[in-house]
């Protein structure tokens, strides 16, 4: 292999070749929309070794594949269940419970995500939007700008809400975290719709 | 002298998010295009059907179901044509399926799949984008399918959206939907030369695509050349009367240029008079700005107690959206202490007021981009 770290998991140990073949098999398949087929991998993935790593493999592609969450929560209950120090599958369970709108779920997946991986910008900001669900407007705030200090393309993807929602002039990240920009930053964090 | 309009808030709908103008672009037009692939955002024109409303919402227009003795590629294509009736009665989920049905009759109709990621913008990207996806590993030199990959990559790479934006219009230097799309993304990205360029080429090579003509008055209004925004706008109302971004940019641009009873005259017939209940209400976020715009100019042609009206309009029926916008504003234009909680208080409707009717913000009101 050119790049040995792709035969190793989060944890820095070496990962089930089967599996992993039949999961980037699957990702091909699903990149050119033979979905059956890709379906067709995960399932022998999982049926080869019950594990966390093929369970979450086969939950994300159920939830992208839309209308299918139950059975992609199913997985990453599973996962979680095996592995409950497993970042990826309590992050991804996050974004299947937000999907069904059970929103206190989804806050402790994501809670529990930020435990394992304090650095995970994008849960902070899943968190964040969850906060704001619940009205707690500063731990919103809170969340939202830790994840865009932590990781600049939160700051990009959420520029065009608050440019949409009226609440920042323009697409472009400000240079700075100015105070009117964290005007803008709470503003959002007040407004159910700005998404 | 300094022009003395602020119209942030306004212009945070109508010179900036391309977003904002989707609402308008799915509208029906009349312009031919009966396989709906001239691009993503076209839609099919009207149907013709005689029955009421209610009798099209049920299945009184819907055209008979598909022959499954068909060979596949034309099953699929008959599915297709299914699918565009259906959009134009609108049956919008109906559409939706029969979209499918071409798709699962033919994978490899990549007008199928084009057809199918059109009909699921704009709520539901992901499965568009891999549609598109697809659609491109067959027909990798559709400008269509590449334009609509450009349309959905605007918003989060504009590089990439900006390339397959190219590539289209490389393809097919005549295809009103792929200019107007890159010109939405070159807008983006600050270049609005070369926006207006691509727009003044869909427009001479499709008259009948307004919204091309829409968008150049609003980039026109960014570069400032009002007058020949008011220009674009007017042919746009020429053509729909009452469309409600036209009539938003020519009074903004009117406003530029100082001729304030025009702007009022177009704010109103958005808005209706003030203090009467038309379908445009502060509660909608693209009329909200206007009630505060039509105050602020109303204050400056001595109508008082109408900007009063207009006001008290937005704070009493615009929603805590237009509470938590008022309170920015306010915040940034001398009222630092105003709370940003999105609720009213009676720090807010003084500051408002002193603000919008009294025109004592701090640094005034400016024509911002």
């Amino acid at each position: 292999m050119i790049n040995r770290q792709g035969l190793l998991d989060w944890r820095g140990r070496q990962r089930d070749f089967h599996v992993l073949a039949l999961t980037h098999r699957a990702g091909l398949y699903e990149a050119t929309a033979r979905y059956d087929l890709a379906r067709r991998d995960l399932d022998a993935a999982v049926d080869y070794k019950y594990s966390p790593e093929a369970l979450l493999a086969r939950g994300e592609f159920l939830h992208k594949r839309g209308g299918m969450d139950e059975a992609a929560l199913n997985d990453l209950d599973n996962a979680t269940a095996l592995d409950p120090e497993y970042p990826h599958a309590h992050n991804l369970r996050g974004f299947v419970l937000v999907q069904m709108r059970r929103w206190e779920l989804a806050l402790r997946s994501f809670d529990r995500t930020l435990a394992l991986d304090p650095d995970n910008a994008y849960a902070l900001s899943m968190r964040a939007h969850l906060h704001r669900e619940f009205g707690r407007t500063e731990e919103a705030v809170r969340d939202m700008e830790a994840a865009m200090l932590i990781d600049p393309g939160v700051v990009r993807e959420t520029m065009p809400a608050l440019l949409h929602a009226g609440y920042w002039a323009s697409v472009e990240p400000p240079p700075a975290f100015t105070p009117a920009f964290r005007d803008a930053i709470r503003a959002c964090m007040l407004d159910k719709t700005c998404n | 002298m300094v022009i003395v309009v602020r119209v942030g808030l306004l212009l945070a709908v109508a010179a900036a998010a391309w977003f904002a103008f989707a609402p308008f672009a799915f509208a029906p037009s009349r312009a031919p295009d009966r396989l709906g692939t001239a691009g993503p955002l076209r839609s099919f024109g009207w149907a013709e059907c005689r029955a009421s409303s209610a009798q099209q919402a049920q299945d009184a227009c819907d055209p008979p179901p598909v022959d499954a003795s068909l060979p596949a590629a034309q099953r699929s294509r008959a599915h297709m044509e299914r699918a565009v009736t259906l959009v134009s009665l609108p049956r919008m989920e109906q559409a939706r399926q029969a979209a499918n049905e071409a798709v699962t009759a033919d994978p490899k109709n990549a007008a199928a799949l084009l057809l199918r990621a059109r009909l699921a913008l704009p709520d539901n990207l992901t499965a568009a984008a891999a549609d598109v996806n697809a659609g491109l590993l067959l027909a990798p030199a559709d400008p269509n399918l590449l334009a609509t990959r450009a349309y959905l990559l605007a918003g989060s790479q504009p590089e990439e959206a900006l390339r397959d934006a190219n590539a289209a219009v490389s393809l097919d230097g005549r295809n009103a939907d792929a200019l107007w799309i890159r010109s939405c993304i070159l807008a983006d990205l600050g270049q609005l030369e070369a926006a207006d360029g691509d727009l003044s080429r869909a427009v001479l090579a499709d008259p009948d695509a307004l919204e091309a003509r829409q968008w150049r008055a609003v980039i026109r209004l960014r570069m400032t050349r009002f007058r020949e925004a008011i220009e674009d706008a007017t042919a746009v109302l020429a053509r729909r009367s009452s469309h409600p971004m036209a009539l938003q940019v020519r009074a903004v641009a009117e406003m530029a240029l100082g001729e304030n009873e025009a702007a009022i005259g177009d704010l109103t017939r958005i808005l209706g008079e003030p203090g009467q209940r038309t379908s445009a209400q502060p509660s909608m976020p693209m009329f909200r700005p206007l009630f505060l715009q039509r105050a602020v100019l109303l204050a400056r042609s001595g109508r008082r107690q109408d900007a009063v009206h207009d006001l008290e309009a937005t704070l009493s029926l615009g929603g805590q959206q237009a509470l938590i916008a008022m309170q920015l504003h306010l915040r940034k234009n001398g009222f630092p202490d105003v709370p940003l909680d999105g609720k009213r208080s009676q720090a807010l409707d003084d500051a408002a007021l002193t603000c919008f009717v009294d025109q004592a913000c701090g640094r005034g009101l400016t024509v911002a981009n």
